[in-house]
């Protein structure tokens, strides 16, 4: 349903261009959660912003973004007006931080009717209604009361609620959501991620989850997309890439992971991740990588598919995972949908 | 004898309200007891504004208790001030959560890590400059590092800098509060493996504050779980997923996202957000979110009691 092709954007720096992201291509069905995964600054964020126009001047972004077969605007070639057709109906954003993305001096009640007008004329109370059932459906506890309050007076969890009230006010076809649980502790975050989960089945939205926490990964999403340095370096359905990750960053983010019934030692990726302004030659990882070779150094490699629906980013592991001879129950593991963790409300 | 005791710790705030004409208070440490002992991990979590931060720092004497007091070797370190207070710093220090914000911006690493050694005077210069190439390398740093501003460093690197810092003077007990939460996860796990490496190696103790189950008992000896305030269950970590027994730690374990399946815990997610400590439930604290409270959890507050050998647990049901 929205097919991302080639998506590279860059921020022009003092020093000159900074490419956030490079060549980043994704499809996403629709009811599909994607997540997107990767550590700060390998241009996730980017990613999000540029699908919904909402970089500002210093940025080139180039590719194409079709959305039911509708290409959409990039850049600021498009023009305010263009961009209004397209967030909300068809893709709204839910940020990390509920505190900056309300109005501090409107209450919230205010502002869910705003997102409910957004692409309709309603009568007042009819705005009333449907906004204060928006609240209900979030599960805001005492939703009169939070109709009626300032953003200050909810708690982190409740605001988070507002937010995702108001994106789905539309009914989008793709959910873009940034980070929401990050600031969030974890009992509300498993509120919050099961409340995305049962809203966007509901109303038939795909959602791009962006995150750098693989377990919430791992419990929400249907399919996983890894970022490192800008590029996208894998990408599958969650089961299998978490049970066989083919890209060495992806085994090696894996393998730094704290999990509670862990007793060995954790082994962390070494080194830093680079500087974008200054990428090494090749493959980005290719200095942190534990099995990197001459070539990696070479050229850095496309995104290269291995079974129907996996591909990675790594010469060498996606043409090993291609090359193994096949399991009996490959095909019926790539049909079902992959293993849920239980930290979901039902 | 136990390396730092905390006894009937009390930490009220003035909450800058009134509730029929008296001030409130939130009650942010409300009589909690703990005990580290040396060498020993202790990790302690809990939600944010539970009073975890608060514990810790009153821990190292940074915040006045209203009631209680802290032990460190058996002297009481709580009601002690000026000189006194300073001479027993040396041997416990603390690691903050963000060190852009606990490292002064205008000092090089070199001089950073060297501030604790030339306060309590020790060594002479060059004494000092072969500490700080020693406590450098100990921490992971390169020795170029030496001249460079927090500002030049990535989170990782400002984070070991912290750590040399707290390491300078050999303390015997380190409160390390939330010191991995702004890392990135592949950068996350070098610390906690350093922190890990760092206290075999140094016998070290550790009050391990964070909100992430998965990275204290990755360091833990025990974890004491906090909830608004006071302690609910103290356990060996080994025993965490099997014999938590108070229905809160129990959620917060079905809670912590990626644990694989197939760990035996049902999953037990909590309606409504924590309450507000300016005005806790009566009764058991927790009973309001709890999905297995009972009338007696209404009217009367459980103590911590001791369940097993290393097991204390705050519930009516515990047991």
């Amino acid at each position: 349903m929205l097919q991302v092709n080639n998506l590279t954007v860059s921020y022009q720096m003092m020093g000159g261009a900074v490419p956030a992201a490079t060549g980043v291509s994704f499809t996403i069905a629709p009811g599909e959660i994607l997540g997107l995964v990767g550590e700060s600054g390998c241009g996730k964020s980017t990613v999000a912003l540029a699908l919904l126009g909402l970089l500002d001047g210093n940025t080139a972004v180039n590719g194409q973004v079709a959305l039911s077969g509708r290409q959409l605007p990039l850049g600021r070639a498009a023009g305010e007006f263009s961009w209004r057709e397209v967030r909300g109906k068809m893709l709204a954003y839910v940020p990390q931080d509920p505190l900056t993305g309300l109005n501090p001096v409107l209450r919230v009640g205010f502002q869910v009717g705003e997102a409910v007008q957004a692409h309709r004329r309603l009568a007042r109370g009819g705005v009333r209604a449907e906004a204060l059932g928006l609240l209900k459906k979030v599960n805001i506890p005492a939703s009169e009361r939070a109709y009626r309050s300032y953003p200050h007076q909810l708690s982190g969890g409740q605001r988070q609620r507002v937010l995702l009230a108001m994106a789905l006010a539309q009914r989008p076809q793709v959910l873009v959501a940034d980070e929401p649980t990050t600031a969030l502790d974890v009992t509300t975050q498993a509120q919050i991620l099961g409340e995305i989960k049962r809203l966007t089945s509901e109303a038939g939205s795909a959602v791009i989850f962006i995150t750098h926490d693989l377990g919430v990964v791992a419990g929400l999403a249907d399919r996983v997309a890894v970022m490192y340095a800008g590029r996208l370096v894998e990408i599958g359905p969650v089961a299998d890439v978490f049970a066989e990750p083919a890209h060495p960053y992806t085994r090696a983010l894996l393998a730094s992971l704290p999990r509670l019934e862990q007793n060995g030692r954790l082994a962390p990726v070494p080194g830093q991740p680079p500087s974008l302004s200054d990428l090494p030659p090749g493959c980005a990882f290719h200095l942190r990588c534990p099995a990197a070779e001459i070539r990696c150094r070479l050229a850095p490699p496309p995104l290269l598919s291995f079974t129907q629906n996996r591909a990675a980013a790594c010469r060498r592991f996606a043409a090993a995972l291609r090359d193994k001879p096949a399991e009996a129950d490959d095909g019926a593991r790539q049909i079902k949908a992959p293993a849920r963790e239980v930290l979901l409300p039902a | 004898m136990s390396l730092l005791e905390i006894e009937g710790m009390v930490k009220y705030y003035p909450a800058g309200g009134f509730t029929c004409g008296r001030r409130q208070v939130v009650r942010a440490v409300d009589g909690v007891n703990l005990a580290v002992a040396p060498g020993e991990v202790l990790g302690l979590v809990g939600e944010s504004g539970c009073g975890k931060s608060t514990l810790g720092r009153l821990a190292v004497g940074l915040e006045e208790p209203t009631a209680g007091c802290v032990r460190f070797l058996g002297r009481e370190i709580s009601s002690r001030s000026g000189k006194e207070l300073r001479a027993a710093r040396r041997h416990f220090q603390i690691i903050f959560q963000d060190p852009t914000a606990s490292l002064d911006p205008r000092w090089p690493v070199g001089s950073l890590i060297a501030e604790p050694l030339l306060n309590y005077r020790v060594g002479t210069k060059a004494d000092r400059a072969r500490r700080v190439g020693e406590l450098m390398e100990l921490v992971g740093l390169e020795p170029l590092h030496a001249g460079s501003y927090p500002h030049e460093l990535s989170g990782g690197q400002r984070q070991r800098v912290s750590i040399a810092r707290a390491l300078a003077l050999n303390p015997s007990l380190i409160v390390c509060d939330e010191p991995v939460s702004s890392l990135d996860v592949s950068i996350r796990a070098q610390i906690l493996n350093l922190l890990r490496d760092l206290k075999e190696s140094m016998g070290l103790a550790y009050l391990f504050i964070s909100h992430d189950l998965a990275a204290v008992s990755y360091l833990s000896d025990r974890v004491a779980v906090m909830y608004l305030g006071k302690i609910v269950e103290v356990i060996r970590t080994g025993q965490l997923l099997k014999d938590a027994r108070h229905p809160y730690t129990r959620t917060l374990l079905a809670a912590v996202p990626g644990a694989s399946p197939g760990r035996g815990l049902p999953p037990a997610p909590l309606a409504g957000d924590p309450p507000d400590p300016r005005n806790p439930p009566a009764g058991c604290r927790f009973h309001p979110r709890c999905p297995e409270a009972a009338e007696v959890c209404r009217r009367k507050e459980p103590t911590l009691a001791a369940i097993a050998e290393e097991h204390q647990v705050a519930c009516h049901f515990g047991g």
